[in-house]
């Protein structure tokens, strides 16, 4: 019996209490099937070398679009989601198919 | 013509209510719960169930509430709950029963918090004991849509008048696509006539106040004489508990002979059990593993057999007696636990059996909780652990579980907690 | 005899309904006795690896309740999230059938997979594009990826795929799912597993 084996298991076992970590549900930017790519020369923080959009940064739900010049995307992490893409107002930021076509030999 | 559909328990539930014809449904969604009302929903919104009122609620607390309301004035009613919902609805449950309402309620069963958990295990059903109610557990989608009809039959058996539970795994059942066969509306009138009620509120040529404070003793009504006090109309839901079984193995009985399904003798089902010589003892989806589990265990030469419980209140004493007459163990399986003390299927089975002429040694284990996967392979190496041990006895002082993870846990070889 | 079907995608991929829907499809080509189908209960979170089971019995009821955690045939609807564990827990004589942008051979090079698994695969998340089968810029991989099974599960035909397709999304969401499922067999590619003695 395995709860013999830890006969003090119940009073380490307490509180039902959990500790926020970086990446808790695994590298969840492998739940990508879209890839946004930032074009720098369309981004205007690129353009102008200042802090005046970063909307994409903003509104990035999962926090990995980082506020820098140029900004940059955590593909660890990233899931793909689209919204930086899609509140971007210059269009700098491209969706991606992950992966690709390739024809089977017969 | 009766028509087999590939139902999710929860929709099989909904379509027992078509077939009902309930009158008024109240639900507050909860997982694993929801679609049972979604559905119903979608029936009214579609006209394909004319004459059922939803009532939109802001609540579990409400939805019982309108519909204990609702059966009152002498409607059938329906509603539906999981876990920390029914938990919500706790207060009103023995108000049903105390005003004896004929209410059917589902039970998507659900871990109850805390810690939160989305999954199944039989918690929250268990927790409901001692309200006054029936309680029903079934084992496959099939088994709900009839349980719900034969619920709402003895419910409102004149004899009875009490509200009935029916139980079905979360997830396990309620989210499960199975071949349900859904019956002919005409044919389920014959065997459900329309609720004839013994309050109806709305003869309003004899004025009554429903749910009245009552005294310590009968307290002298002058020209109606005496009326019931507190403890007379307890006894009275306790005595028409214990004798609903009869009238619950007699609805059975007619709904076999109508619509050709049976589920053993509408009290306990039975696997296997003819030369038996260990039992498992179990409920709802650990009772359908486990029939898998006895095949295993013949297999490989163990007398095994299975009691599946259908109704677990009002409890069957003289019924399990009789199921486990010829058997040396009998080892119980239980979704949840009775904190404190041990599962609560092994200790009201043992109660059951105290004093009986053929008394078999009794051996409880906790599985599955919060949602666990539990695997006849696991249930068969419960039955043969407990046949090994000397004695059963012993190993009553402590609980036993399957498919506990301690070793998973890193902090429990150091120091501190987690 | 029961035939477990594991179906291995990402939350909005469509991996429960279409495990819902090839169950739905057995159920109605009256070749099976018993059916059921049903998913790794998650906290549906879109994009997490879901996981959803089908099972059919050709003689008996079934009664199991468990997870299907060795598969007669596992379908991946997703090539990300393919593990060397899942692969591993195919049964012997197993199939495997996955949604991928690679042939068969490669497959069976890139995942070591042993000579007695058939494994089965099409480039259905390029056709998915191609042909628009995207619900909110989601490849709707499921309909397509089951509709390969008709090549594997025997008693299990295309008409049953596309009856329950149409049964489950009503008909005018079915046309192009239909569309894609047809492509998708036409350009299947398939290496058959070499049977090994013993019990399957």
């Amino acid at each position: 019996m395995e709860d013999k084996d830890y006969p003090n298991a119940h009073k380490k076992i307490l509180a039902s209490i959990q500790y926020p970590q970086i990446g808790e549900a695994g590298k969840t930017g492998t739940w990508r099937t879209m890839r946004p790519l930032i074009h720098e020369d369309k981004c205007i923080v690129v353009k102008t070398g200042t802090h005046n959009c970063h909307l994409c940064w903003l509104y990035c739900p999962e926090g990995v679009v980082s506020r820098t010049i140029p900004p940059t995307i955590d593909y660890d992490y990233c899931k793909g989601c689209g919204i930086c893409a899609n509140e971007c107002p210059h269009d700098a930021i491209e969706r991606m198919e992950e992966g690709g076509a390739k024809a089977c030999p017969a | 013509m009766p028509r087999v559909m590939l139902l999710k328990g929860n929709h099989a539930a909904a379509y027992a209510c078509k077939s009902a014809r309930v009158g008024v449904v109240a639900a507050y969604p909860i997982t694993p719960q929801s679609p049972v009302v979604e559905k119903i929903s979608e029936f009214v919104e579609s006209g394909e169930l004319p004459g059922t009122q939803f009532v939109k609620v802001e609540s579990e607390q409400s939805a019982i509430t309108a519909v204990i309301a609702a059966s009152a004035t002498g409607s059938r009613v329906f509603t539906a709950s999981s876990a920390n919902g029914l938990m919500y609805m706790f207060e009103l449950l023995p108000w049903a029963a105390g005003t004896r309402l004929p209410i059917v309620l589902c039970i998507a069963t659900r871990a109850v918090a805390a810690p939160w958990s989305v999954w199944t295990d039989h918690t929250d059903a268990f927790m409901t004991r001692d309200c006054g109610w029936i309680t029903f557990f079934s084992e496959n989608n099939q088994e709900i849509y009839d349980t719900v009809l034969m619920a709402y039959r003895v419910a409102e058996d004149p004899s009875v008048y009490l509200p009935a539970f029916s139980a079905y795994d979360g997830y396990i059942l309620s989210h499960t696509q199975m071949p349900v066969q859904v019956e002919d509306i005409e044919v389920v009138d014959q065997f459900l006539p329309p609720l004839k009620h013994h309050i109806n509120l709305t003869d309003f040529d004899n004025v009554k106040g429903v749910g009245p404070v009552t005294l310590p003793h009968p307290p002298d009504r002058h020209e109606f004489g005496h009326a019931p006090g507190y403890f007379e109309y307890k006894f009275a839901i306790q005595r028409s508990l214990e004798r609903s079984l009869p009238e619950i193995k007699k609805v059975h009985k007619e709904f076999c002979e109508i619509f050709g399904r049976s589920y053993g003798n509408g009290i306990y089902k039975t696997y296997r059990m003819e030369d038996a010589e260990v039992a498992i003892f179990a409920v709802m989806s650990v009772a359908s593993e486990s029939r898998l589990a006895v095949d295993y265990l013949r297999e490989q030469g163990v007398k095994a057999g299975l009691v599946s419980l259908k109704v677990f209140r009002p409890f069957p004493i003289e019924d399990l007696r009789k199921a486990f007459k010829n058997v040396s163990n009998v080892v119980v399986f239980d979704r949840e636990i009775g904190y404190g003390y041990e599962g609560v299927l092994s200790y009201e089975l043992k109660a059951a059996l105290y004093k009986s002429s053929t008394q078999p040694d009794i051996k409880g284990y906790i599985v599955g909780l919060g949602g666990r996967d539990i695997t006849y392979q696991q249930i068969a190496k419960g039955v043969k652990d407990a046949l090994a041990m000397e004695s059963v006895n012993e190993n009553l002082i402590e609980t036993d579980y399957i498919g506990l993870e301690l070793d998973k846990l890193e902090f429990l070889k150091r120091e501190g907690g987690y | 005899m029961i035939t477990e079907i594991k179906v291995s995608g990402r939350g909005g991929l469509g991996a429960v309904t279409g495990a819902e829907i090839l169950a739905k499809a057995a159920f109605l080509s009256n070749n099976f006795k018993d059916v059921t189908s049903f998913p790794t209960f998650g906290t549906e979170r879109r994009g997490a690896p879901v996981h959803a089971f089908t099972r059919v019995s050709t003689n008996s009821p079934i009664y199991t309740r468990q997870q299907i955690y060795n598969p007669d045939i596992l379908v991946v609807i997703d090539e990300t999230i393919l593990t060397e564990d899942l692969i591993k827990s195919i049964k012997p004589n197993g199939t495997f059938v996955l949604n991928t942008d690679k042939c068969a051979q490669e497959i069976v090079d890139l995942y070591n997979i042993p000579d007695d698994k058939t494994v089965v695969v099409s480039n259905i998340t390029h056709e998915c594009f191609k042909h628009k089968l995207v619900v909110g810029g989601v490849p709707m991989v499921n309909t397509p990826s089951i509709a390969l099974l008709t090549k594997v599960l025997k008693g299990v035909e295309l008409t049953h795929i596309k009856e329950a397709i149409v049964e489950s999304l009503g008909e005018s969401k079915s046309a192009l799912n239909i569309k894609v499922a047809e492509i998708a067999i036409e350009n299947i590619d398939i290496r058959e597993g070499k049977k090994i003695g013993g019990t399957v």
